[in-house]
């Protein structure tokens, strides 16, 4: 009952968080390149991407011209993403651009490329949060990652961050192999001095969707879910889930907030060819507008329809499904081509 | 119902972290207390799978870690290498910045 009405409130206050749609976290898909290629990218990345990398003069100008003017920046986070930002030389350019401007700026790496001075010059540039993949035991990590010196590099990474003093997080992409070494993973975690960690599972994009080992079932599904929670309560360290999906029973207890899909509603990027979109994870059929054609601000106040009514996702699985009004169809990146629902985490735990 | 009134019941429930996380750290007499519950009404801070960690007035400080100094970096699968910043350059990028905040300094000391 407590639970429930947890949720209403959380319920009303999302509905008026979707009438302001204020923009509060910027993604800029600087690009896809990468120096991995690992079995899970959802991106598809390559080390030689077939679309090149955006200029940053291109990003800045849609910032000056477009966003600036109609936001607070200071509360405003953006978000480089790739492919893997590090090989962007310029990062720290980029960085110090948006600084200079007001906001603060985080980072997704896979860490390898991350080097003392490196972090240093981007501390000096305003970096302000950082995550880094880090996805198990060196055979699991380097397996999944297809390279032999990814896990000692993302160890040593975290390691770096986390005496910098700025936010971070280790993210852990669970696989089937993972989940009964959870606990001793945890441990070593602990006593590597990393203190905020997050976990998601598989969902199917790019190399990840051709590969069913990687996906968990639903009793490793559970498990999991078991895990954080005790996890939680424990408090050796800051765990969270990611904002995937509507988990039922666990709502609250696996995550610092309730469940809620904010693409779009105050979460937008811009993706390396100019589309615009809500979060990088979410297919291209959702792309809204692109900054070479359209203004930004104009596709960010005007469309976005789809993410902002979620009525059209009450079809097929999600049509009677008694908790749609606290999940509202699940993530927009697990909705296809076809705009169809194709990994529901409630029913993951029933 | 006003929605502060939502956030704090939120709260009073169990759920102090629900809405936004530190609510539960409120007070009148803090402000920056304050400022999370307001940001808390306006907008939830939900943790995106490919985001990071909202900051939260973490300090940086450099860093000196004689065991990933000057690495070298990242293998491409054929083979090539991205290498990170020298330490020159990190040195130029520095001075860069150095005298960007001089300047920013003296302008506002002019201004004033």
């Amino acid at each position: 009952m407590r639970k429930y009405i947890g949720l209403k409130l959380f319920k009303s206050l999302r509905r008026q968080v979707v009438e302001r749609h204020s923009l509060r976290t910027l993604f800029f898909e600087c690009t896809l390149r990468c120096n991995l290629n690992c079995r899970h990218c959802g991106s598809d990345c390559r080390t030689d991407s077939e679309v090149g990398d955006m200029p940053l003069e291109d990003f800045l100008n849609v910032l000056d011209n477009e966003i600036t003017p109609n936001v607070d920046p200071a509360r405003v986070l953006i978000i480089f993403s790739g492919g893997e930002v590090l090989v962007r030389r310029d990062l720290e350019e980029a960085g110090r651009e948006v600084m200079r401007r007001g906001y603060k700026w985080g980072m997704v790496t896979n860490g390898m490329a991350l080097t003392e001075s490196r972090l240093n010059a981007l501390i000096e540039a305003g970096l302000s949060s950082v995550s880094v993949s880090f996805d198990g035991f060196p055979e699991i990590h380097n397996h999944i990652r297809q390279n032999p010196l990814s896990y000692d590099r993302a160890l040593a990474a975290l390691k770096l961050i986390a005496k910098s003093g700025i936010a971070y997080d280790a993210i852990t992409c669970v696989t089937p192999e993972l989940v009964p070494r959870l606990e001793e993973w945890k441990q070593l975690l602990i006593a590597e001095g990393i203190r905020s960690w997050r976990i998601f599972s598989i969902f199917p994009a790019g190399r990840a969707g051709r590969d069913d080992t990687l996906h968990l079932n639903e009793e490793q599904f559970r498990t999991v879910m078991e895990f954080i929670r005790r996890t939680r309560r424990e408090g050796g360290i800051k765990l969270n889930y990611a904002c995937e999906g509507f988990l039922g029973g666990y709502e609250s207890e696996v995550r610092d907030h309730f469940y809620m899909c904010a693409a779009g509603v105050n979460v937008a990027s811009i993706r390396v060819n100019g589309d615009i979109s809500g979060c990088t994870s979410v297919r291209a059929n959702f792309t809204q507008g692109n900054i070479y054609r359209d203004k930004f601000w104009d596709v960010w106040q005007n469309r976005f329809e789809k993410f902002r009514n979620r009525e059209w996702t009450k079809c097929d699985e999600c049509k009677d499904c008694k908790v749609w009004e606290f999940c509202e169809g699940g993530g927009m990146h697990l909705r296809d081509v076809n705009f169809r629902l194709m990994y529901c985490h409630y029913n993951m735990l029933k | 119902m006003d929605n502060k009134w939502k956030v704090a019941l939120l709260t009073l429930l169990g759920f102090s972290t629900a809405a936004c996380c530190g609510t539960k750290k409120a007070s009148k007499s803090d402000d920056k207390a304050q400022q999370k519950i307001e940001d808390a009404v306006d907008d939830p801070k939900i943790m995106l799978m490919y985001g990071v960690p909202f900051p939260d007035g973490e300090v940086a400080r450099p860093i000196e870690d004689p065991a990933t100094k000057d690495t070298e970096a990242a293998q491409f699968p054929d083979g090539s290498v991205v290498k990170p910043l020298t330490d020159e350059a990190a040195e130029q990028i520095k001075e860069e910045i150095r005298k960007e905040k001089e300047a920013a300094k003296e302008a506002e000391n002019k201004q004033k």
